[in-house]
Order: C-alpha cells, then sequence, then structure tokens
C-alpha cells in the first residue's frame, strides 16, 4: 500500500473511532463528511483501498441513521481498532480482512434491512464514482474503478451540478456542425 | 461510407429518455453509418444485464443492435490504436511524477475508431473526452481545483494526442435531439399547450443533461433561442 494511502486512512480509522467513541446525533453528518477523505487518493492512485473505505463510511453513515440510536457501536469500534493496528503493523492482507468484516457486519445487523443495506453500498458507490468524476476521472474510468455500471453513474451525474461544464467548442459552432451532418 | 461513431454516453441518455428511437429516422436521414465498438457494447448491453438495473434498457439498445441501427465497428487496427491513445490520454496529467489515468478503454475506442473511419463526428457525452479533445487547459484545470494540487502537463503525450485525434469533431446528444426537432422528428409530441414548441425542446434538452449529459443551462438556453428563431 502506497504510504501517503496508508497515512490518510490510518487518520480516517482514528476520526471514524473519534465520531463512534460517544453516540450523538452529529454522527450521521460527520461521517458523511469524512467519506469523501480519501476521494483525493482515490482520484491519483486509483486503489482499492481508498475507495473501499470511502464506500465503507458513506454506508456506516446510512446504516446508523437507519437504525436510529439502535446500533452497536461496541462492535464497530473494536473492528474499527483491529484494522488501524493491522496498517499500523504493516499487515495490509489483515487490514483488508478486517474492512470485509466491517461490511459483513454492516450486511447483517438486521435480515429485515437487507436489500436496504445492498441498496445504501450500491448508492455509496455511485456517490463516490460522482465524486471521482467530479476530481477529474472520466465517467468510464470511475465506472470502473467502483465496479459499477455507466448507466448508474450516469443517471446520478445528471442530477448533480457535474453535467454544468463550460469550454471547447461554442454551442452554436458545434450545433451548425450537427445540421451539417444531417442536411 | 460516412460514418457517426456513438460513445457509451449518448445511448444511455436517449434510451433513458425514451428516445433511442430517433436514431433509426436520424439514421435514414444521415444515409451512413452509425457505429459503436465491442468495448462501447459491452458497457450499454453486457454490464447491465449482469445486474438488476438498467436491465429493460439494454434490452432496448441491443434491439437497436440487433437491427442493425447500430452497428458494431472492428478492425485489426482498433485496439493497437485504442491502447496507444489510452496511453498518451493516462499519461498527460502529473500529480508529482505520478500519471493520473484519466481515462477508459472503451471511451477511448470510440476516438480510435473515429480515426480509423474518418468519422463525420463522434458523440459523446462525457466531459473528459471532451475537455481532453478541444480544451485540456480546463480539464487541467479541473484537476488540479479538486485535487487541491499542482498538475503537471506531460506536453508531448498531450501534443502526440491532439495530433491524432484532430480531426475528430464531436457532438452530444444535445445537437442530435435539436436536429431532430429540426427536422420534425419529435412532431408528434407538440400537444394543445401555451407555447408547445419550446416546450417541447425544453423537454427534451433538459431530459438528456439530467441523464448525464455534458451541457450548461446556458447551452441549453442558447439552443433553444437559436432553434425557436429558426423554427418559430
Amino acid at each position: 500500500m502506497n504510504e501517503v494511502v496508508k497515512k490518510d486512512i490510518l487518520e480516517v480509522l482514528s476520526d471514524v473511532a473519534e465520531i463512534l467513541r460517544v453516540e450523538e446525533e452529529k454522527d450521521v453528518t460527520e461521517l458523511r463528511e469524512l467519506s469523501n477523505h480519501t476521494i483525493h487518493n482515490a482520484s491519483i492512485f486509483q486503489d482499492e483501498d481508498s475507495v473501499s473505505i470511502a464506500i465503507l463510511i458513506y454506508s456506516l453513515s446510512k446504516v446508523i441513521e437507519r437504525r436510529e440510536g439502535k446500533m452497536n457501536y461496541k462492535v464497530l469500534l473494536r473492528l474499527i481498532d483491529d484494522a488501524k493496528k493491522s496498517l499500523e503493523k504493516e499487515n495490509v492482507d489483515e487490514y483488508r480482512k478486517v474492512i470485509r468484516k466491517l461490511f459483513d457486519f454492516i450486511s447483517t445487523i438486521d435480515t429485515k434491512l437487507k436489500l436496504y443495506i445492498e441498496e445504501v453500498i450500491n448508492q455509496a458507490e455511485i456517490k463516490k464514482g460522482g465524486k471521482l468524476y467530479a476530481h477529474g476521472i472520466s465517467l468510464g474510468r470511475a465506472s470502473e474503478i467502483l465496479g459499477i455500471s455507466q448507466w448508474e453513474l450516469m443517471f446520478y451525474i445528471g442530477k448533480t451540478s457535474l453535467t454544468d461544464v463550460k469550454g471547447g467548442v461554442g454551442v452554436k459552432e458545434r450545433l451548425n456542425y450537427a445540421r451539417g451532418l444531417f442536411k | 461510407m460516412k460514418v457517426i461513431v456513438f460513445d457509451t454516453g449518448p445511448i444511455i441518455s436517449l434510451t433513458i429518455n425514451n428516445l433511442l428511437g430517433l436514431l433509426t429516422n436520424l439514421k435514414e436521414k444521415y444515409r451512413g453509418g452509425f457505429y459503436i465498438t465491442a468495448a462501447i457494447r459491452r458497457e450499454l448491453i453486457e454490464r447491465p444485464l449482469a445486474t438488476k438495473k438498467f436491465k429493460f434498457e439494454a434490452l432496448q439498445v441491443l434491439r437497436c443492435i440487433n437491427s442493425d441501427i447500430l452497428e458494431v465497428f472492428d478492425s485489426p487496427e482498433l485496439k493497437g490504436k485504442t491502447l496507444h491513445l489510452l496511453d498518451l490520454a493516462n499519461r498527460c496529467f502529473f500529480v508529482k511524477d505520478k500519471p493520473i489515468q484519466i481515462s477508459h478503454f472503451a471511451e477511448i475506442t470510440g476516438i480510435a475508431a473515429s480515426i480509423l473511419n474518418n468519422a463525420e463526428a463522434f458523440v459523446v457525452d462525457e466531459r473528459n473526452t471532451r475537455l481532453l479533445i478541444e480544451d485540456p487547459k480546463r480539464l487541467q484545470d479541473i484537476l488540479s481545483k479538486r485535487l487541491h494540487t499542482k498538475i503537471s502537463l506531460d506536453k508531448n503525450s498531450l501534443r502526440e494526442f491532439r495530433e491524432m485525434s484532430k480531426g475528430v469533431k464531436l457532438i452530444r446528444s444535445v445537437e442530435l435531439v435539436s436536429i431532430a426537432y429540426e427536422l420534425g422528428l419529435l412532431d408528434k409530441y407538440l400537444v394543445n399547450i401555451p407555447d408547445p414548441k419550446r416546450t417541447l425542446l425544453e423537454a427534451v434538452l433538459w431530459g438528456v443533461k439530467l441523464n448525464g449529459c455534458s451541457v450548461s443551462e446556458k447551452e441549453i438556453e442558447e439552443i433553444v433561442k437559436m432553434e425557436i428563431k429558426q423554427k418559430p
């Protein structure tokens, strides 16, 4: 794992632990903001670890929001601590295993929520794909990194301001050119 | 034969807006080929068919391919040219010593197919491909602003990329639906409401924008103004 990526993930894990130390209403907002912290690295290094931590934290914020105070923070904190320790010891394989355990944990919190959580994780992937696109990565490449289809990402991006792009050939010139093709 | 090459995005925008049928009429009017590549086909068909979402939309596009409205172009040179262009595109911008991989294979196959067919246009809704060809400085600015760091440019890679793609003319799905409007292909939607033409035009332009076509609100306003002036 790249040193910059590792340093940022460790920082993020410490911040998550700090947020979850005391259960508060603002946890959801703080986690959501934190979920974008590794997106810069994800844009530059395009590595699975920067991407997965961003998806995990965003999904976690949604699940906590949905569970309305009925979340077991103790298990989460233990797993986050395990992830941190593995990374500090340079044991990347173990770190990835713990991250998978965290995904498993939030996916099995409540069987009634199974479909909702699948959707949450999918939405988290799309949101982070949108962030990569905002950072200058192409739509196709962002979809590829997140493992989502371009259909999903385009559908999402269209509802944001990311399609308001300046630059390139002017609209009049482009329209005139297109008109000439279908004369 | 005259050719227009399509990227994934415009086909997605048209399909989600229930406007894919326009391609049949536009192709008749164009009297040439509408091409995609195998990699673009994979993004349009195989990926959504493997998931729960956009399956039906993928079937609509497949039907369009099976009826030869969209043809899948292949040639022995396509892969080599694509890989060369992709390598150049992904070596244009650097953070410190690290190149940023900004482009994807499928997008670049569209450019390569356009070059190999001497295509009259490459229809692309995606921002990066368009800026890379037309305004790379703007793309450098976006990267620099969003990544909060200095982005250096490999002038040699960019020069070679632009040299290879200099004949590629880009249009978007907004231009296609504007032309369809001009040609009267959307007239069945002119209904009994105040200002039906303007409403129809705004509806289709905003429809493609809201499904991912990179066009600004100001550009839409300009298109509406130009079209209404031409076809009051």
